[in-house]
């Protein structure tokens, strides 16, 4: 179970509180839709939950452990661009390396890519197909959850189907939990088991 | 299966093909140089007085200057020297500009400081004054020519190194690289160093024009060289006695010589910039 309790943030001591005392859980196989507008503080409760950065008051625990500091973190985080993501100067098969140790032309089968991508550049893919390595690489063998923010905002409707469907059965097949971060309300409902607005988290 | 006809056209248009042949072809005459530096005899730098002030023809192409010295002889060893001095400086200058940048990037808050605070001393003094003090006081010559160059052209290149580090460091791939379990060391080698070692590479490679202008220009007022050592500062101080008598060639030809050969320099740093960029070149 990952879980985050009372967790509270902002970025300077004299500017207003961005999260303030949240708490939410997200189980294996789960997934968990958040939903908000801009500048509630979704990416923020997201990077918090993944341990990209330390809440002021809070804790998260992953089956009541803290995140680990140093290593493989059970917690991943996808961004939204996927060129941001990866390092301009490596190949595919460089890139997916850092996250599985497995054999690569298996992911990229069951993520509907051609083998043959694993020796070009970040730039010689698409967004859509980058993405998916992205996501690809997050899925090591001890990712627990996936913190999947707006990761196919920038993408066209059937490229998006595209990539949930593909999401929705590898997380299925690992028992990976997801939190979802969109402001797409029909996409969170179409793949939510529990669809949450940061408003109502707020207190 | 479709048929390539390689062309002169289709080989212009390859831009990773040109990058390569053009690399290949500047460094062949840097060699080419060194090597003729190496073996040329000489015969050419003894004075000969009958042989003097001879313009350019068949016995000797460059033309021999007021103490019937061979122009060609001369202008071949000056450039080798000038090379080895320019390489010696560039090298300890880019040394002293990759260090300091990865301190002040790595380590920040004082380190980083002190280093900006350097970095603007440096590059708020007029350059050509600061390297004649410099190497006047390290002992001028040879040694003067080159310590003077190194400690003087590391600023732009540090300060280059030290945002490109800063801005690498804040990526996101960075970032997910350590949630990935990479260490701190393998982030160091496998994501910064590809991104370091071309700025490496294209910053010597671009110090060296300087330094070599650097060092003839320091012969060329009297601070640097002494006045029997071949150097192309040298030839031309030299020349400007002789330019009224209409010697041109004892002018024209070595500086051309000098131009060139620190354009080829300039060639080969931005084709091997180029080359280490994938995006440019498969774009």
């Amino acid at each position: 179970m990952l879980e985050g309790r009372n967790l509270s943030f902002r970025y300077h001591p004299k500017k207003d509180w961005i999260l303030k005392n949240i708490s939410l859980t997200v189980s294996p196989g789960q997934v968990i839709g958040l939903k908000g507008m801009s500048g509630e503080g979704k990416t923020t409760l997201g990077k918090i939950m993944a341990g990209y950065l330390r809440p002021d008051s809070g804790f998260i625990q992953v089956d009541k452990y803290p995140l680990p500091k140093k290593g493989v973190s059970p917690v991943q985080m996808i961004f939204q661009h996927p060129e941001l993501s990866v390092n301009p100067k490596w190949r595919i098969h460089k890139i997916l390396s850092e996250g599985i140790a497995g054999n690569q032309t298996l992911l990229m089968d069951e993520f509907g890519l051609s083998p043959s991508f694993l020796n070009r550049y970040p730039h010689e893919l698409s967004g859509g197909e980058l993405q998916r390595i992205v996501i690809g690489r997050s899925l090591g063998k001890d990712t627990r959850y996936l913190i999947a923010d707006e990761i196919t905002a920038m993408l066209d409707a059937i490229t998006q189907a595209q990539i949930w469907h593909t999401i929705m059965t590898s997380i299925k097949k690992r028992n990976i939990g997801v939190l979802a971060i969109s402001h797409d309300e029909n996409l969170l409902n179409r793949i939510c088991d529990d669809c949450l607005h940061i408003r109502d988290l707020n207190n | 299966m479709k048929t390539v006809i390689v062309t002169y056209k289709t080989i212009l248009r390859n831009k990773r093909l040109t990058t390569i042949l053009s690399i290949i072809l500047c460094i062949l005459v840097f060699a080419g140089l060194s090597i003729a530096g190496f073996t040329i005899s000489e015969k050419g730098l003894r004075t000969d007085l009958e042989e003097r002030n001879l313009s350019p023809d068949a016995c000797h192409i460059f033309g021999t200057d007021w103490l019937g010295r061979d122009m060609l002889t001369r202008i071949v060893k000056g450039l080798n020297l000038s090379l080895k001095i320019g390489l010696i400086a560039a090298g300890i200058s880019t040394m002293i500009a990759v260090m300091l940048g990865l301190c002040s990037a790595l380590f920040g808050g004082m380190v980083d400081f002190v280093i900006i605070w350097m970095i603007d001393l440096f590059m708020s003094l007029p350059h050509l004054v600061f390297l004649v003090l410099i190497s006047f006081a390290a002992g001028g010559g040879a040694k003067g020519v080159v310590i003077g160059v190194a400690v003087t052209h590391w600023p732009a290149l540090a300060r280059v190194i030290r945002a490109e580090v800063l801005q690498l460091m804040n990526t996101e791939y960075i970032q997910i690289a350590s949630k990935l379990g990479q260490s701190n060391t393998g982030i160091m080698t496998h994501h910064l160093l590809p991104h370091i070692v071309p700025q490496f590479l294209v910053g010597m490679i671009l110090l060296f024009p300087h330094a070599i202008l650097h060092e003839a220009g320091l012969s060329f007022i009297g601070m640097g060289l002494s006045p029997h050592t071949p150097a192309i500062g040298i030839i031309l101080s030299e020349s400007m006695r002789h330019l009224s008598t209409g010697y041109w060639w004892l002018a024209v030809i070595p500086g051309a010589c000098l131009l060139f050969m620190v354009k080829l320099f300039d060639i080969l740093g931005e084709n091997i910039r180029d080359w280490v960029n994938p995006k440019i070149l498969r774009g």
